[in-house]
């Protein structure tokens, strides 16, 4: 009965005053989508690698060690590490696994660019148990040739025709057949494949075409190549099987290097990889290693996340339960009845923690139709994939119940104690006063909201200001009017005669086969300074034809670049401005680098440097520009991509012509391209994101402060209403009664606006500390969204300020 | 003692506002009868205000004691004394202090909802007193959709449907016409005759000797006390 008669008085109160319920509502069902969302999204991130059966048993192992003076992090292992790694007691299964490059995947019905593509041994399903749909995970890979697919490629090659037995063909001229499908995986796993092949392809396709040489490829310790993955049992320590996999390899790699370094003045101790053993549950957040599957999210951000949804959560509730007691006087009649008349205590706690639980329900109800309907625009707006366009598949309603519990209980604590404890006898003879401290601690949430939001606003300016920086900060090539057609390498032997055709067409400028272009990880190579054998560096490593410099747009700092003629010397390398500066080639005489750790040449390989070129920056402005070596690319190697430089405005026209002689000459090929500056913008997509992120927290922030204002305004107005009826008939003016009664509410504003002022620069540096390059942040990012934040209160405060007072006039009057 | 309602010795309030303090009632020495209709009169700012808050368990005396139905209850947390009010004590207050969010037949009820009486019981009673107090074609409106009057015979019906055993009115005809007040005087007698022991607080001697027993008070002292011809 009571439940209900609560109930019932909570929806009352609600239809009643639906003005203010409704500002209210909306005030908290916004706060509690954009928490849910942010939730769902941390969520979604922390649970990365997490769906496989008893994930938590699976692990992978990564390289950490020094190649010279180099510290090397990789998510690959040397090939013969799982070998290794299987002999420990605790092992239950062991898998190598490589990425196949991007490739032109064909069936019978179809065709299609495929970039999840691997290779896997037989041990890959027992350490993951992907459920399959069709085929035994224990027997599909029994032939040698044979392919297991997700369930999403099945439908795109086969459509719905069964897929076991069919045939599919790969653009390096390998038939594989179809042994199995499976469930595909969510997204949120490093390990995203649509095919795994099976791993003695390789091994055969290897023996092939290294013959005597062959063995040595398979034992090599120096080349990290494999990514090793293992399920071990319950008990296993982790200590003990990284000190055995390390033992067990140094051993091994020793015995290697002897023979592979014969001849060669290396020092071992200066080429040791050892490898460490993570949880897969760790690789999207945790690590940032070089040569990742896929790029792992930054866990600050994650945190910041995290921290974001639940400082919106407080300060939602803290709003809520501010509107509330706003307006308290109209439940005091109501309340001191109901003591009279024999409510104790507990009773007005649970009548007003029921009404602020049951509003807070509506709140959530009016917040998930909200989140259905604009989940997929949430998620453009945050550039966020969580693998499902509906909101409510998303979340956990166990956690959604319990959050939503615990802002009605943190809304309604301040209202059931400070309600409960009301004396009756004093509400009817009117003497109720406000607490001066309920003011002070209204102020203080009110400067606290202002100064995020002001500070938000300040961060996010400058983020955009940063960005806009990157954006036009010189990168050492001019990426204009350039675009970068996919698959060269599909050209073949044609390759030349296509070049001359496109270079004959006037919207051309330049053609260039290239193997990494700028936003590419490139290979990382190790090399020796041959006049100083003590020095072994690290420097990525890329492979260009004679045209690239000038397609690009690179700039000569020393020497000359390649020429048509040096194609019949491969020894011949030009490096760029960092790498000359670390191996000290201050003059291009006897500049010479021998190429190690290759494992396969017969001979050393020593090149000639010829040029020294001004950095590109190959990563992004975060970092500092690694050394490089560009090499020839030599006749009959494969080159991943062809640059095409378009003149001035001729760049729409130009691609329709590329686009004719790709199809004229490779009718079944797919015509791929990207446009370079995109490929930049790829480069800073988590920053434009967090950017975008910034700025609606900044409105957000915005949002909340505003409804704080008024929930203050409000207060003030009740609390000084006899002022007012007093001011009112001393004929004071309007205008004057107001600015007498928010002298207080406008200190609070500008201590708000003013302790932005500190926590704002703080932060900018803390983010722009992120970036090796950056602008030097101006006055105007503080100034702005300050001058912003006091033009909105103020107006907020009249604007609130003036219909309250009217109202209590009008009640005055009456 | 146990034959009084409520039996008060010495009893003294005085309000203190910092370092003023304001005496509002005087060795006030009262009882009230079971069943028994007494009338606490005087001007503004005699104390009745503070004895119905007492008298009412509403507030603590500063000193004396108070005994109700023969406990002792002066010096009682609020907690206890509302354990007491709650089912012994009614009120009927000057502005009838209705629940605007709740119907007529909702107010009526309200007090109960705190009893642990049946839903039967509840019901029961709620008709009854709906009856009785002629209101029951009024049950789903709203306090805003009634005359004055009604709505203090609604304050009245609430008062009395837990069949106290002490009802106390503080100036129930302030707010009403002389007709009104009238019906509302009647009421009150009615309620009187049913075996609740009445306290009317008034400024009104015509009202007030409507009562069995008068009680003049002064500037917090009861300066007289009887039936109307001694008065």
């Amino acid at each position: 009965m009571r439940w209900s008669s609560f109930i019932k008085i909570a929806f009352r109160n609600i239809l009643l005053h639906r003005g203010f319920s409704l500002v209210s509502l909306i005030g908290l069902s916004f706060g509690i989508a954009i928490a849910l969302l942010v939730l769902a999204y941390v969520d979604y991130e922390t649970s990365y690698d997490t769906h496989y059966p008893e994930s938590e048993h699976i692990y992978r192992l990564v390289s950490h060690g020094m190649i010279g003076d180099d510290t090397i992090q990789s998510a690959l292992t040397p090939q013969p590490l799982a070998q290794v790694a299987s002999g420990f007691n605790g092992v239950k299964a062991s898998s190598r696994l490589v990425p196949g490059t991007r490739k032109l995947v064909k069936s019978n019905y179809a065709r299609f660019n495929e970039p999840y593509f691997f290779y896997a041994d037989n041990g890959f399903f027992h350490v993951f148990e992907i459920p399959f749909l069709i085929g035994n995970p224990t027997e599909v890979f029994n032939d040698t040739n044979s392919v297991v697919l997700s369930r999403s490629a099945s439908q795109r090659f086969f459509g719905t025709r069964n897929p076991l037995g069919e045939e599919l063909t790969l653009d390096n001229g390998l038939v594989l057949k179809v042994t199995g499908v499976y469930y595909d995986l969510p997204e949120n796993t490093h390990l995203r494949a649509d095919f795994i092949a099976n791993w003695q392809i390789i091994e055969s396709r290897m023996e092939e075409s290294l013959k005597d040489e062959y063995p040595k490829w398979i034992n090599n310790w120096f080349a990290l190549n494999t990514y090793t993955y293992l399920r071990l049992s319950e008990d296993v320590s982790i200590d003990s099987l990284e000190n055995y996999i390390n033992t067990e390899s140094g051993k091994l790699s020793r015995i290697y290097f002897n023979d592979f370094a014969v001849g060669m003045d290396v020092d071992y101790e200066k080429m040791t990889v050892r490898a460490k053993v993570q949880p897969i549950s760790d690789i999207h957040l945790s690590t940032h290693l070089d040569h990742e599957i896929q790029k792992g999210a930054s866990s600050t951000y994650v945190s910041v996340f995290a921290g974001i949804a639940i400082f919106i959560l407080v300060i939602t509730a803290i709003n809520f339960m501010n509107l509330t007691t706003a307006r308290a006087a109209r439940r005091f009649k109501e309340i001191a009845i109901r003591k009279t008349f024999g409510a104790g205590r507990r009773h007005l706690v649970l009548q007003f923690f029921i009404e602020s639980v049951l509003f807070c329900f509506l709140a959530l109800g009016l917040a998930l139709v909200f989140m259905e309907l604009f989940f997929g625009r949430f998620t453009e707006l945050f550039d966020i994939s969580m693998g499902h366009s509906s909101f409510i598949n998303q979340i956990s309603f166990g956690w959604v119940l319990l959050i939503t519990l615990l802002i009605g209980v943190i809304a309604g604590s301040y209202p059931s104690f400070f309600f409960s404890g009301l004396r009756a006898e004093k509400v009817f003879k009117g003497q109720m006063r406000t607490h001066r401290w309920g003011i002070i601690i209204r102020g203080i949430l009110v400067a606290f909201q202002i100064c995020i939001a002001v500070a938000l606003m300040s961060v996010s300016m400058a983020m955009h200001n940063q960005l806009n920086f990157l954006k036009s900060a010189p990168v050492g090539y001019n990426p204009e009017n350039l675009i970068v057609i996919e698959r060269e390498y599909a050209l073949g032997a044609q390759s030349d005669s296509v070049k001359q055709l496109l270079l004959s067409k006037d919207e051309i400028e330049s053609v260039s086969s290239v193997h990494f272009v700028p936003g590419d990880e490139t290979s990382i190579m190790s090399y020796k300074n041959v006049s100083d054998t003590a020095q072994v560096v690290l420097m990525a490593t890329n492979m260009v034809d004679a045209h690239f410099f000038k397609t690009i747009g690179a700039r000569l700092a020393k020497g000359r670049w390649f020429e048509e003629q040096d194609y019949a010397d491969s020894s011949l390398v030009v490096i760029n401005e960092s790498a000359a500066r670390m191996l000290g080639f201050n003059q291009l005489e006897n500049c010479k680098l021998e190429l190690i750790g290759s494992g396969l040449a017969t001979e050393q390989l020593v090149l000639n440097v010829i040029g020294v070129i001004k950095d590109i920056h190959y990563e992004s402005l975060k970092n500092q520009v690694r050394p490089m070596v560009f090499m020839q690319h030599f006749q009959g190697a494969r080159s991943e991509h062809l640059l095409v430089k378009f003149k001035k405005g001729s760049m729409e026209v130009g691609i329709h012509k590329v686009e004719e002689v790709w199809t004229s000459v490779l009718p079944e090929e797919p015509f791929v391209y990207f446009n370079q500056i995109d490929k930049l913008d790829e480069l800073y997509r988590e920053e434009y994101r967090f950017a975008r992120i910034g700025l609606i927290l900044a409105f957000i922030a915005l949002v909340f402060a505003i409804l704080g204002l008024i929930g203050m305004v409000s207060f003030v107005v009740q609390s000084k209403s006899k002022n007012m009826e007093i001011s009112r008939m001393l004929s004071a003016s309007s205008p004057l009664i107001l600015v007498g009664t928010f002298r207080g509410v406008s200190g609070y504003i500008f201590a708000g606006i003013l302790s932005s002022l500190l926590i704002s620069p703080l932060v900018i540096d803390y983010w722009l500390s992120g970036f090796y390059y950056s602008f030097t942040p101006s006055g105007y990012c503080l100034i702005i969204p300050l001058v912003f934040m006091s033009i909105v209160s103020f107006l907020t405060v009249y604007l609130v300020g003036i219909r309250v007072f009217k109202s209590v006039v009008k009640k005055s009057e009456s | 003692m146990n034959n009084f309602m409520i039996h008060t010795r010495n009893l003294v309030k005085v309000y203190r506002n910092g370092f003023v303090e304001t005496p509002a009632l005087s060795n006030v020495n009262l009882d009230v009868g079971k069943g028994e209709y007494v009338a606490v009169f005087g001007p503004s700012g005699s104390g009745k205000t503070s004895l119905f808050n007492i008298l009412g368990l509403l507030d603590n005396p500063t000193s004396g004691e108070v005994f109700f139905m023969g406990r002792e209850i002066g010096s009682l947390p609020e907690r206890q004394r509302t354990r007491i009010r709650r089912g012994n004590i009614g009120f009927v207050f000057q502005h009838f202090n209705l629940v605007d969010e709740l119907t007529v037949q909702e107010n009526i009820e309200l007090p109960m909802i705190y009893h642990n009486l049946s839903l039967k019981e509840r019901r029961y009673r709620l008709m009854e007193a709906m009856e009785r107090f002629r209101l029951s074609h009024k049950r789903h409106e709203y306090p805003r959709q009634l005359t004055n009057l009604q709505q203090q015979t609604v304050a009245l019906a609430r008062s009395v449907v837990f069949n106290p055993g002490l009802l106390l009115a503080d100036e129930p005809t302030g707010d009403l016409d002389s007709a009104s007040g009238t019906e509302i005087m009647e009421l009150l007698s009615m309620v009187n005759e049913h075996g609740i022991a009445v306290v009317l607080f008034t400024h009104s001697l015509r009202e007030a000797q409507k009562a069995q027993r008068m009680v003049q008070v002064f500037d917090g002292h009861i300066v007289t006390q009887g039936s109307q011809g001694l008065i």
